[in-house]
């Protein structure tokens, strides 16, 4: 039996694990357009401002591809897929080769999603932040720069401004939509985060979508984005992420906006299977949604190991959750943003809300003080009755005693 | 099969014998006068909080696939697959909270102090000495107990079998009495 | 279980503290809960220093402490020194008042003596012969008697207690051995059989505790209130406004807080005569507000507006407006001080008992008090200064209150139905049922039950089924914010046979209107009043105290003092509603004893019961059987 993953990140490095530990007798090939062995993008931008190490970024030891029995090719990427003769094409130094499979993963990922913008993708002085060969090329060219743009407001770009502001540098961040981190809070939680990153220094401009990049002599000269044209040396570009189809392009994969999964994370093609950012899958609810973040990277990629190894094991579902911290201030989110609101203060500016449906908890979003708030997301999954929860209930510490249901009780001594 | 610690939800009366024991324990000095003089300040990984009218000694039940550990985009959050005991690696963690929003249990926090999540270890130091966890020694009407799975379950089912044979099992009289009463005034 | 909103002037309150950020008690519960079982049970002992000990109440566990005390005596010894806690706070403001009245009469204190009725009734009790005589020598002879008790060691009966007390109950308590002589004593005695390796046996202890109650009830209390009235004058009827509406934005509001009116009247005489020197720094006035019982003792003999009982003492900082709170003992929470820290406040202490980090502290002597009075003004009026200018949040919300319903005021205005026999007209109205009885609700306010509102829902419940309540302390600053200290709340919860009575004496009174449902007797102290109205009616109907259709409810207990005062009533036959439950539930045999076995010592128990509607049927169901036992109609007629 003859396994290929597509993508050594989370999902696909997951996915070998699971296949490992079932203990079937197969070979495990792992295909790497990226030449680094597995690591986490999520310090990258701590690992940029020189508080994570490079090293330190590695998630396994250097000897977890011999002792795991996994063919690792690094620098090699994907490019087509043949279902019916079951190989893929992979470019390699600028040759193509082919690999032939028994089970295949596609585990490929999501790139930046560039807006369609004169100047922007590619240029010079142009960067993302989603891989480690981003993060070393900021960090080659962050010397000497004083001026940044990060176009984005969303977790990876936030994160990018920070590590540019510990770096030294002014930036300016543009934000197409009304609010930063749009996909994560509300506009009362997001005019909260935007005042603290003004107490950074840092220049937020709202309803800006970016027009066009500009070019001089030395390299990238300025944004210009809204009515304004911010004169910079450095762009950093967080417009979010898409996945990556391209390769899978003419195989017959069905895809929407992701390759399209059921909870065992099979496609639709027979032995391929699918995880991590590049799938869209069902939701904790059932939904089929696109939600790119590393625990459901991990728990997609385990299920379809599992899967691959001829494991009967289901996927509980993407969990639509996101945590980031703003100037060491803890921000996290999960679900939807909507209905009824039930919201709490907290010390030092702290707060937290939580969005009700029918009694039952549908999102929720946290400031400063995140503690406790896995207990809301499991109220949610477990749609346990939550409309007792008010601002009193939803201060302080929280934890799964408070799902517990009211006993009876008596309520006098009996003389 | 390994050790773990279980709760008897009836028997705590919510003294935080074991919210002390725990922080003690994970102090540089073990001792209590001066652990509570260090910095950072030992925290307690176990928290006592109000459920309804009972108890409850909330702490990490170290999940079998523990969300946290699939979570954790650093490998901080690791499990130890030979004994299931989930820990925090402290050098790794970059405090970004992943674990906290995923915790089913909230049992993972944050620690201020240090920037990093903060957990139930199970006592290391003192398990590996063959010594139960801080806060079960503390625990002063056994309403933790250090034990497999298999043995606290063999445990409730020996209450379970008791009670349909007429043995009372329930707490007693004025115990309950006193749940009732309280019920009106805990938050 | 009725939904039931949170008082309105209480959430006013609150959402001020949270705009401005200042946590309340209520965050503080919050942070605090789960409070520790065995402390609420009762046991955990740390009496000496091989424990603390504590009993596993689920049995597997430690049995006893490890000198092998029990659990009843452990729960029975931690009674013990909470009751003498309670005691010796009200002995200790008794024997701060006598001492006043002793420096006056030497005239080494500026203070008169205006209750020249009470010295004469007194003089009565204890056979001190008036004819002829000087006020102010009788008044000695008096000061005599009562100096007398703290210092002698020939364990003769007390003087205060003797004279005072009713005589068929002292026949119980001799036979009891609840007779004491000297309290200082009995409060030594008490300390040193609950320390370690004394009094072990439950039953002895709770003696103990009875005893200890009764000094609270007659050398604490009736003192302190006898002579507080000989001082300052005994209260008369008078209309005043509750709640924290009656602060004024351009006033110096001075907030007088605590329980010794020693201080209070002389804070009060002065800011009178200091408002010039008010609008001189740009204020229309000074006004002068009470909180919590020093507040009741103002309002009672001077009709001084009450602005907050102890539970709302710190939200009313929070309303920025209170230029200085002046307090005296008892019940100050130390918080006090960091919130008027946030304003311009000048949070005043006065007692070298009562020091508090980050207050002003001006010590108050009773021999210096016309200048420590004025020190205190004018600390305020330079708070004032400060605060000018600045936005306040003062709620709306104030209720008019009558007050000042003394045993004397009470009679006066039953004298004008019937002059000859002033307690007739009540005593009728009890046989026919149209009073259906007597219920003291008394005591603190406590943030466990405000929201739910307990006391008011409780007392409502009580007037429907025409029960009179007379009131004390904090709870009668609830029921003041709440309204019913007004005639209006006569008609709006009263059954109609209550209605009736009370109708009938407001016009007898020349009130036009009705009496209030709820008569405000005064500070906590002034339980003595409700013992001494509870003693008249049983005297003058030939039965004992607890035969009478009576009963007493702490329905928030705060305080170690609640639980003496209690004891006193349960001393005197007295059954009584508390709630939370005591620290007893640890001792299945003080449980059984306080909840049933007392009712065959002096007649009374205790109930516990967490809900408004469950209280207060627990009660008028007492009260069914006490009147059937008198024969009298068992049902209250709706």
């Amino acid at each position: 039996m003859e396994i290929v993953i597509v993508g050594n990140g989370p999902a696909g490095v997951a996915a070998a694990e699971a296949i490992r530990k079932s203990g079937l007798e197969c070979s495990v090939t792992v295909v790497s357009k990226e030449s680094e062995p597995f690591y986490s993008p999520c310090p990258l931008a701590e690992y940029v401002e020189g508080s994570v190490s490079r090293d330190s970024l590695f998630m396994r030891d250097g000897d977890f591809y011999r002792r795991s029995r996994i063919d690792l090719l690094a620098g090699c990427a994907a490019v087509s897929l043949d279902p019916s003769s079951r190989r893929i094409g992979v470019s390699r130094s600028g040759r193509i080769e082919h690999l032939s499979y028994d089970r295949l993963l596609v585990a490929s990922g999501a790139a930046t999603a560039f807006p369609p913008v004169s100047g922007l993708s590619g240029a010079p002085g142009v960067f993302t932040l989603k891989t480690l060969a981003d993060a070393d090329a900021i960090l080659e060219n962050v010397g000497g720069t004083e001026r940044a743009v990060v176009i984005g407001s969303g977790f990876i770009g936030l994160e990018a401004v920070q590590a540019l502001v510990r770096r030294g540098l002014k930036v300016t961040v543009v934000e197409a939509m009304g609010q930063v981190l749009p996909q994560m809070l509300d506009a009362d939680f997001a005019a909260r985060v935007q005042a603290r990153l003004e107490t950074f220094e840092v220049e937020v401009l709202l309803d800006s979508p970016v027009r066009r990049v500009t070019q001089g002599p030395n390299g990238v000269a300025s944004v210009v984005a809204g009515d304004r044209e911010i004169a910079c040396q450095m762009v950093v570009c967080a417009t979010g992420v898409r996945p990556d189809l391209s390769w899978l392009a003419g195989s017959g994969v069905a895809v929407d906006r992701g390759v399209i999964v059921n909870d065992r994370m099979e496609t639709n093609l027979p032995n391929v299977y699918a995880a991590g950012d590049v799938i869209q899958a069902p939701d904790w609810a059932g939904r089929l949604d696109l939600l790119p973040n590393w625990p459901n990277a991990v728990a997609s990629g385990r299920v379809a190991g599992a899967s691959m190894a001829g494991e009967s094991r289901k996927f509980t579902g993407l969990l639509p959750v996101n945590a980031v911290r703003i100037f060491g201030q803890p921000v996290s989110s999960f679900g939807v943003r909507g209905g009824e609101q039930v919201v709490a203060a907290g010390e030092g500016g702290a707060a937290r809300k939580l969005f009700l449906e029918g009694g039952q908890i549908v999102g929720g979003q946290f400031l400063g003080d995140v503690s406790g708030s896995g207990v809301f997301l499991e109220m949610m999954r477990k749609r346990v009755d939550a409309s007792f929860l008010d601002g009193t209930a939803l201060s302080g510490r929280w934890s799964v005693a408070a799902m517990l249901r009211e006993p009876p009780r008596v309520r006098s001594l009996a003389g | 099969m390994s050790e773990s610690i279980f709760t008897f939800v009836e028997r705590c009366v919510g003294c935080k014998s074991c919210e002390v024991a725990c922080a003690v324990e994970h102090s540089r000095s073990k001792v209590l006068a001066s652990a509570m003089r260090e910095t950072p300040r030992p925290r307690p990984r176990v928290r006592v909080q109000p459920a309804m009218n009972y108890t409850f000694p909330s702490r990490c039940v170290h999940c079998e696939d523990p969300a946290c550990v699939a979570a954790c985009p650093t490998g901080a959050m690791t499990e130890d697959l030979a004994t299931g005991t989930v820990r925090v690696n402290d050098d790794r963690c970059i405090g970004c909270w992943m674990c906290v929003t995923v915790c089913p249990f909230g049992a993972v926090t944050e620690n201020p102090e240090t920037g990093t999540a903060h957990k139930c270890d199970l006592c290391p130091e003192r398990t590996a000495r063959g010594e139960d966890p801080a806060c079960v020694a503390a625990c002063p009407t056994g309403a933790l107990i250090y034990s497999t799975a298999e043995r606290f379950a063999d445990e409730r089912r020996k209450i379970t079998a008791l009670s349909t044979v007429g043995v009372s099992t329930e707490a007693p009289g004025n115990v309950t009495l006193w749940r009732s009463l309280r019920g009106g005034y805990q938050r | 279980m009725t939904s039931v909103q949170i008082p309105a002037v209480e959430s006013a309150l609150l959402s001020i503290a949270k705009k401005k950020g200042i946590k309340t008690g209520r965050d503080r519960l919050k942070e605090m809960s789960p409070q520790c079982g065995f402390g609420e049970l009762g046991t955990c002992c740390r009496t000496c220093y091989m424990g603390p000990c504590r009993i596993d109440p689920f049995g597997d566990g430690p049995k006893t402490g490890i000198c092998g005390i029990s659990p009843d005596a452990m729960v029975a010894r931690n009674m013990l020194r909470e009751t003498t806690g309670g005691a010796a706070s009200h002995v200790g403001h008794a024997r701060h008042v006598l001492l006043t009245l002793r420096d006056a009469l030497d005239g080494k204190a500026p203070y008169e003596i205006k209750g020249a009725q009470k010295v004469l009734s007194l003089a009565k009790t204890f056979d001190v012969p008036t004819e002829g005589r000087d006020l102010a020598d009788v008044c000695r002879d008096l000061v005599d008697i009562a100096l007398e008790d703290f210092g002698r060691q020939d364990e003769m009966p007390n003087n205060w207690l003797s004279a005072r007390a009713p005589g068929q109950e002292q026949e119980l308590w001799k036979e009891l051995g609840l007779m004491y002589s000297n309290p200082h004593n009995e409060i030594e005695t008490a300390m040193h059989a609950s320390s370690m390796g004394n009094d072990a046996d439950p039953t002895s202890l709770m003696m103990r505790v009875l005893k200890m109650s009764l000094i609270d009830g007659w050398t604490g209390l009736a003192l302190a209130v006898d002579l507080q009235d000989v001082l300052f004058g005994v209260p008369e009827v008078s209309v005043t406004e509750t709640a924290a509406g009656v602060l004024e934005a351009k006033s110096v509001n001075i907030a007088t807080h605590g329980h010794n009116p020693v201080l209070s009247e002389k804070i009060l005489y002065w800011a009178d005569k200091m408002d010039e020197e008010a609008q001189a720094a740009g204020a229309e006035r000074i006004n002068v507000v009470g909180v919590c019982c020093t507040g009741n003792e103002l309002s009672m003999r001077h009709g001084v507006k009450l602005a907050a009982h102890n539970s709302q003492s710190e939200l009313i900082l929070a309303t920025g407006a209170v230029d200085a709170m002046v307090v005296d003992i008892q019940c100050i929470w130390p918080q006090l001080a960091q919130v008027a820290k946030c304003f311009d406040t000048a949070f005043i202490t006065t007692d070298p008992m009562v020091r508090i980090p980050d207050a002003i502290h001006i010590p108050f002597e009773p021999q210096r008090a016309d200048e420590d009075a004025k020190e205190i003004v004018r600390e305020a009026i330079a708070a004032f200064g400060r605060r000018k200018g600045k936005p306040v949040d003062i709620p709306d919300h104030k209720s008019k209150a009558v007050v000042g319903l003394s045993v004397e005021a009470i009679l006066d205005i039953l004298s004008k139905v019937n002059q000859e026999d002033p307690l007739k007209p009540v005593i009728d109205s009890v046989a026919s049922g149209d009073i259906f009885g007597f219920t003291g609700v008394v005591g603190c306010s406590s943030i466990r039950f405000r929201d739910g509102a307990m006391t008011e829902e409780m007392v409502k419940n009580l007037l429907a089924a025409n029960v009179l309540v007379v009131t004390t302390g904090c709870t009668a600053h609830i029921l003041g914010q709440a309204g019913f200290l007004t005639g209006e709340a006569t008609d709006k919860y009263c059954g109609e046979g209550l209605k009736g009575v009370l109708t009938a004496l407001g016009e007898a009174a020349g009130l036009g209107g009705p009496l209030p449902p709820v008569w405000h007797m005064g500070a906590c102290v002034d339980n003595s009043r409700i013992v001494d109205l509870l003693a008249a009616v049983a005297d003058r109907l030939g039965v004992k105290v607890t035969q009478l259709p009576a009963v007493g409810s702490a329905p928030e207990l705060v305080q170690e003092k609640a639980i003496s005062i209690g004891g006193s009533f349960l001393a005197l036959g007295v059954s009584c509603h508390i709630a939370p439950a005591p620290r007893i539930l640890g001792s299945p045999v003080v449980t059984q004893l306080l909840t049933q076995d007392l009712s065959q010592v002096t007649g009374a128990t205790v109930q516990v019961e967490m809900e408004p509607k469950g209280a207060a049927d627990w009660m008028i169901g007492h009260i069914a059987s006490k009147r059937a036992a008198l024969g009298l109609s068992s049902t209250p007629a709706v």
